[in-house]
């Protein structure tokens, strides 16, 4: 068990001649260091992989089963709006980050030669990551949110894992500086990649002002909160989904497969495209929205870019498998990275087409956007890590792996369920988007009325259903697979002893050449062959690159969010009275923004339905903008004056009653659970703090808002309401619903497109 | 908040994103040029031997 495992096996001896071992070998004095690596750690890490993943499908499940039958939305903390963020952020950052940090730790030792910088911080690294997700688990469903897509997470948790991704952070450099291989292997770069950019995302992302232990507002308002979003989202899929798995690609798959990478070289022009075109690429989830046209064009052309190295990269790791293509009908490990490689190719292909504007113009807003992700999440993320995981397996575990032939059904059960899943929502997705642009002959929306296009969807989202349900039954298979293995351990662990000669100060060429350091920093400045220095400092090297596209992307980003004239500002729009600030907060307490858009786009099948196209200056004072990214009911963005408030008050007790085939959840608690009055002035003040002009109110919120909530509760009983709401918080909800759009008050004809 | 809008509308750092663009151009093609660059290829043909020269692998 113990010592060097023979893998020559499928090397090409023409081309590779392993360096002469001269200097090292042969001169005496080379210091050898014994030491062995942490497995510990990537068990654990392993098997939280597979408790988060199959909760974060089963959360999954549920919200699928809840858009065919809204009667699943069973308690208020367990509706459509609460519970979608759970399941994304559960399997973004439970399943998939966990797998992640599995894949990291095994190999990141292994390519470094050296244990983690220190089991401590491996520990406090792994229950740190843990106890987020519990807690992230508990608040998602209380509502406390801050309404910004897979960065939902309030305040005090994003200052957690801010704490735990440096305590990472510190362990993983601590490992580089002490590692006994001088050349980092593409993999580790990015993870060095992942680490320094998603801290970043996440802080500039998060960046807001706190109203209350569990509640905060971005400081970014409108256009400019969106800009930031979706440059942290799009990154972050970049730079969680994307990067560190081609790192575990890059590991696991020569492992597997016993044989190098296809192409060195290719590996690292992918690597570096891809940091340098994702930054760019942002905006393309906001095509036709109120923001800057140049914005969006750039964000397009670089999307498009990003094609050719994503490509580059799968077949990179296909060709890996050149020659070894029987080992794949025998070895499930390997089928899972096939298909894993073939979803990267297929969603980095559908990726730069859906950024093009007029592709967009059609998919956004629907299902399609749901298929993308999913070929991506399922597909990519999901069977790289089972694939790696069935090989970590008998390694971690001592012993051989339970049952191959149930990886096998895993493997095919999960293939079946993906492709019923992505079939079905991909052809939903094009269906509501043709039924949302399509005009009869006498020039009339066809399908004026919104549930008529829900209604097309349903058995489509029972196939959903049931595909998903095929990748849960295989997730379950995995876990028998997986417990089983680890009831067949040995009574304790052996840890193979590795040594490895430490890093000296000359430096060692390939070709056997030694050259001693110069004396005296002068002296090595001008004896440096800047060339080599590149390699030889390959940290300062990653990390300055890494800061500079960090200090670029904000260039890039910042004078957007912070120029003035970028936002024309329309003297019409007024800041939320605090009854609606109130109302607002309930609309994301409750999640709303998971099925209801505030964004028209400007063209006519748009406007038509829901009136004048929405401007940037509209949003000034949105803290966070809650445009949306998902239209599982209509717009809202124009929904002032609509409807009689008690409409809204019957619709929100019961959609059903009003809409007999809605399919949104019913919200009863609403017109009982009291509105904390006291609690606005806080909101408002920090709304104040962060440039709304709120006047008068910040000196006497709560009576104002007891004060307009009077009047329109009285309008409600005027029209045959219900008595009593004045102090529930139903009146804010209505009060902010009435109040959307009002500010501008365009004639609402219909704009052609332009 | 509205401070730091001021001041940083006033600072004329619109240009700086085609600024930021160009440096990444050049920048990324100084990679690709090192990248192919002669006199690498043995390191390039080492590393791309890393992870499955490695030990440590149990089983
Ligand atoms: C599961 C997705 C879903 C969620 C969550 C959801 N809705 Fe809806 N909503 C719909 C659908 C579908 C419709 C269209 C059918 C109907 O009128 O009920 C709709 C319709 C509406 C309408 C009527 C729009 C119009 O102009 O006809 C309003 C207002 C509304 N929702 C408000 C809300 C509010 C407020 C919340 C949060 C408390 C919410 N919705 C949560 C799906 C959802």
């Amino acid at each position: 068990m113990t010592g060097p495992k023979s893998t020559t096996t499928g090397r090409e001896p023409a081309r590779y001649e392993p360096p002469i071992p001269q200097p090292i070998a042969t001169t005496p004095n080379v210091l050898l260091d014994s030491f062995s690596y942490d497995d510990d750690i990537v068990r654990k890490f392993l098997i939280a992989t597979f408790v988060w993943g199959l909760v974060g499908m089963l959360v999954g499940l549920v919200v699928a089963v809840q858009l065919a039958n809204p009667a699943m939305n069973v308690a208020p903390f367990l509706t459509f709006g609460r519970l979608r963020p759970l399941h994304t952020n559960a399997v973004i950052f439970a399943f998939a980050g966990n797998a992640f940090f599995t894949g990291a730790y095994y190999s990141t030792q292994r390519l470094l030669k050296t244990r983690m910088f220190s089991d401590g911080l491996s520990r406090f690294h792994f229950w740190g990551w843990q106890a987020i997700i519990v807690s992230a688990a508990i608040t998602l469903p209380l509502g406390f949110t801050q309404a910004k897509e897979y960065a939902e997470l309030e305040w005090p948790i994003d200052i957690a894992i801010a704490v735990v991704w440096v305590a990472f952070a510190v362990n993983f450099f601590g490992a580089i500086a002490r590692r006994r291989e001088r050349h980092l292997y593409v993999a580790v770069w990015s993870h060095i990649a992942r680490i320094v950019t998603v801290a970043s995302l996440h802080i500039f992302n998060n960046l807001s002002i706190p109203a209350g232990p569990f509640k905060s507002y971005s400081i970014y308002a409108g256009v400019q909160d969106a800009f930031m979003q979706w440059w942290y989202g799009h990154n972050a899929v970049a730079f969680f989904l994307t990067t560190p798995f081609l790192g575990m690609m890059y590991y696991f798959l020569p492992k597997a497969a016993e044989r190098p990478v296809f192409s060195y070289k290719l590996s690292i022009l992918h690597f570096w495209t891809i940091v340098f075109m994702y930054i760019w690429a942002g905006p393309h989830h906001l095509h036709y929205t109120a923001l800057p046209e140049w914005a969006s064009t750039l964000g397009m052309l670089f999307s498009v870019m990003l094609w050719m190295p994503s490509w580059g990269g799968m077949v990179n790791g296909l060709l890996t498998l050149r020659g070894a293509w029987h080992k794949v009908v025998e070895e499930p490990v390997l089928k899972f990275f096939v298909v894993a490689i073939t979803a990267y190719g297929m969603a980095t292909f559908e990726g730069p087409m859906l950024s093009i504007k007029s592709v967009n113009a059609l998919a956004h807003y629907t299902d399609w956007i749901i298929a993308h992700v999913h070929t991506g999440a399922l597909g990519w993320n999901g069977f790289l890590t089972f694939g790696m995981i069935y090989w970590l397996l008998p390694r971690l575990f001592q012993a051989p792996l339970y049952s191959k032939k149930l990886a096998e059904v895993h493997f095919w059960v999960a293939t079946f369920g993906i492709l019923l899943y992505v079939v079905a929502i991909y052809s939903a997705g094009v269906t509501q988007g043709l039924m949302w642009r399509a005009f009869d002959e006498t020039g009339r929306l066809a399908y004026p009325d919104f549930v008529e296009t829900v209604m097309k969807l349903m058995p489509m989202y029972w196939m959903r259903a049931a595909g998903g349900t095929l990748y849960i039954v295989g997730m379950l298979l995995f876990g028998y697979n997986i417990l089983m293995t680890w009831r067949r351990r040995p009574a304790s662990y052996e840890v193979p002893v590795i040594q490895a000669p430490r890093l000296t100060k000359e430096y060692v060429e390939g070709n056997g050449r030694v050259t001693p350091a110069p004396a005296g920093v002068w002296a090595r400045f001008v004896a440096m062959d800047w060339h080599r220095a590149w390699e030889r400092l390959p940290v300062t090297f990653t990390v300055l690159t890494a800061v500079a596209v960090i200090v670029a992307s904000l260039f890039e980003v910042l004078p957007t969010f912070l120029i003035r004239s970028n936002v024309p500002t329309i003297a019409s729009v007024k800041p939320y009275t605090p009854l609606e600030l109130a109302g607002r907060d309930v609309y994301i307490a409750e999640g709303c923004f998971n099925c209801h858009s505030q964004m028209i786009r400007p063209f006519r099948h748009e406007t038509e339905r829901y009136g004048e196209y929405s401007k940037p200056g509209e949003f000034v004072y949105d803290h966070p903008f809650l445009w949306g990214s998902r239209r599982i009911g209509p717009d809202l963005a124009r929904e002032g004056g609509r409807y009689p408030n008690l409409w809204h008050v019957r619709h929100m007790e019961d959609p059903r009653a009003i809409t007999q085939k809605s399919i949104m959840p019913a919200y009863p608690h609403l017109l009982k659970d009291p509105l904390d009055f006291v609690g606005i002035q806080r909101r408002v003040d920090v709304m104040a703090m962060l440039g709304v002009p709120y006047g008068d109110a910040v000196n006497r919120a709560p009576e104002m808002a007891r004060a307009q909530a009077d009047s329109l509760a009285k309008a409600v009983e005027g029209e045959g309401g219900p008595k009593g709401l004045q102090d529930k918080q139903i009146i804010a909800l209505v009060a902010y619903l009435q109040r959307l759009g009002r500010d501008i008050k365009a004639p609402q004809v219909a704009r052609s497109t332009p | 908040m509205k401070g730091l809008t001021d001041v940083v509308s006033g600072a004329g750092l619109s240009v700086y994103a085609e600024v930021a663009l160009v440096i990444f151009l050049i920048a990324f093609l100084g990679i690709v040029i090192s990248l192919f660059a002669p006199g690498k290829q043995h390191t390039y043909e080492r590393l791309r031997h890393l992870p499955i020269d490695g030990e440590g692998d149990n089983a």
